[in-house]
């Protein structure tokens, strides 16, 4: 598993210093944005989303699920690698973000500046979370290449389906109104908690599914 | 006997190709040269053995093991170079191999160290700029640097120069010397195993035509030559395929005593080669 990790940080280095410079420039342009919350949870999903695709690209190029299937490795630990692999950009995009506020906010470049908090953070695990799910059973079933028109369903039904969702729970005003009232009395800690459970409830199921469609692969 | 690798019944469908039940053997200390014309099966053959395909019937046994339950203990045994490189063109012979290293139980840093220095293998030029040759020394000094029993390796030698493909064929030979290692060796370029390989199987449109020692194949079959008009209807069933032009006849018999009775002194028997013999079965499916 860590001789995996560390292949795709060989191969996502130059991506991950530009990721720096991209921080930057996203973070001017967020700026304007009325949450600030928003702003990090923005930035972390740009960062993120593309080490994920440039990582898979670079497989499928190399066409390396040919070679890993040949050295001794169970297919679980290839496809798991995957999933690891999103915890490992999630806590590398936080420290750049962490990194690069700070520089700018020594700087006083942008007022009002959103820094990192654990709030934040659990947030971007969770959007990330819910992308990297629906994302990597697609990749993992069709590759890359045929997966990419599957991504660019999913970031905009994303975008439509949390509008739909929003509409959804109005509407449903008693069942809405008891989820709310639970969450009302929850602390944050709390909610963080269950949200942060769903998250990686997902993950594994997600992760279920990524390896059934990968042991019935032919390279 | 100790087989290393044992095929029985293998089969797999694809649309358009049938890979028909095959079975082959590998012993211990042998090299096993794997010949066909292209799309006769022989890439679909390996990559089953390795699990990359999966099989639709039949058994494959590596080192006694089935392949499938034992697969991470029989890769730990295995060395493998394919037909093209597989591995990250964007990163060096030293990231790469030192990914690959912590995988294999009875990784050899000195025998890896020893095979760099002799292939004269940069090791921190990225792998999309090293050569052809040089990429495939890289496959090979992988694949012989973790102490591995069988090494499976798919048309390593096609697009190789000829200096290059002499050299990787004597390091075949360095390897199987001690008798405890094995080679599974595709390719149609038979010239190649002319001179390294004790084996053959030859598989044509997806069955195996024969499998078994090289010198026993060569010896079993003749290559007559003749002047046309003695061939008939009658005496072309005795041979497996004949070509003929304005000059004669040119055909692979089996039966060199028969051959012999029927043509007296008028024809020439020779020993094929390998290629000889390729290219009247292959014929022979064609026109079938």
């Amino acid at each position: 598993m860590l001789s995996l990790i560390l292949k795709d940080i060989y191969l996502l280095r130059k991506t991950m210093a530009f990721s720096v410079f991209y921080m930057f420039v996203m973070l001017f342009v967020f700026s304007r944005l009325d949450n600030p919350a928003a702003v990090f949870t923005s930035c972390m999903v740009a960062i993120i989303y593309l080490m994920i695709v440039t990582g898979c690209a670079l497989d499928e190029k190399n066409k390396s699920d040919v070679i890993f299937n040949s050295l001794p490795l169970s297919r679980s630990v290839i496809v798991g690698e995957k999933y690891l692999m999103v915890i490992v950009y999630v806590l590398f995009g936080a420290a750049v973000y962490g990194i690069v506020t700070r520089v700018i906010g020594l700087l006083g470049l942008i007022p009002n500046l959103s820094f990192l908090t654990l709030e934040g953070l659990l947030a971007a695990f969770i959007v990330v979370s819910f992308l990297a799910s629906i994302y990597l059973p697609v990749y993992f079933k069709f590759g890359y290449i045929r997966s990419k028109i599957y991504y660019f369903i999913l970031f905009f039904g994303m975008f439509f389906g949390i509008s739909l969702l929003i509409s959804v729970i109005s509407s449903d005003s008693q069942n809405a109104g008891s989820l709310l009232s639970f969450l009302a009395v929850q602390n944050g800690a709390v909610i963080g908690i269950i949200l942060t459970g769903a998250a990686l409830a997902m993950l594994a199921a997600s992760f279920g599914i990524s390896l059934k469609i990968y042991k019935n692969r032919e390279f | 006997m100790d087989n290393m690798l044992q095929v029985q019944n293998l089969t797999k469908t694809f649309k358009g190709f049938k890979l028909d039940n095959i079975s082959f053997s590998l012993e211990k200390g042998y090299i096993m040269g794997f010949i066909g014309p292209n799309g006769a099966g022989k890439s679909t053959t390996i990559k089953l053995i390795m699990n990359l395909l999966k099989k639709d019937a039949g058994d494959v046994l590596v080192f006694g093991l089935d392949h499938i339950k034992h697969e991470k203990e029989i890769k730990n045994r295995i060395g493998f170079v394919y037909d093209e490189n597989y591995y990250y063109e964007e990163l060096t012979p030293k990231q790469m191999a030192g990914i690959i290293a912590p995988l294999y139980k009875n990784w050899d840093d000195n025998a890896f160290n020893s095979y760099v220095k002799r292939f004269e293998l940069p090791l921190n030029k990225k792998i999309k700029e090293l050569s052809k040759g040089m990429r495939m020394k890289f496959s090979l000094a992988i694949a012989l640097s973790h102490n591995a029993d069988l090494l499976i390796m798919d048309e390593p030698t096609s697009g190789l120069d000829p200096i290059i493909r002499n050299e990787f064929l004597d390091i075949l030979t360095g390897v199987c010397r001690d008798e405890e290692k094995s080679v599974f060796f595709s390719t149609h370029i038979t010239s190649d195993l002319d001179k390294v390989a004790d084996y053959i199987t030859f598989i044509c449109d997806g069955k195996i035509v024969f499998s078994s020692a090289k010198d026993d194949i060569l010896e079993s079959y003749c290559l007559v030559k003749g002047a046309n008009g003695l061939v008939g209807e009658e005496e072309k069933k005795s041979f497996i395929g004949i070509r003929e032009n304005r000059f004669g006849f040119e055909g692979l018999a089996k039966d060199r005593n028969r051959i012999r009775r029927m043509f007296g002194d008028n024809v020439v028997i020779d020993r094929p080669t390998l290629e000889d013999i390729m290219l009247f079965y292959t014929r022979r499916n064609q026109n079938a």
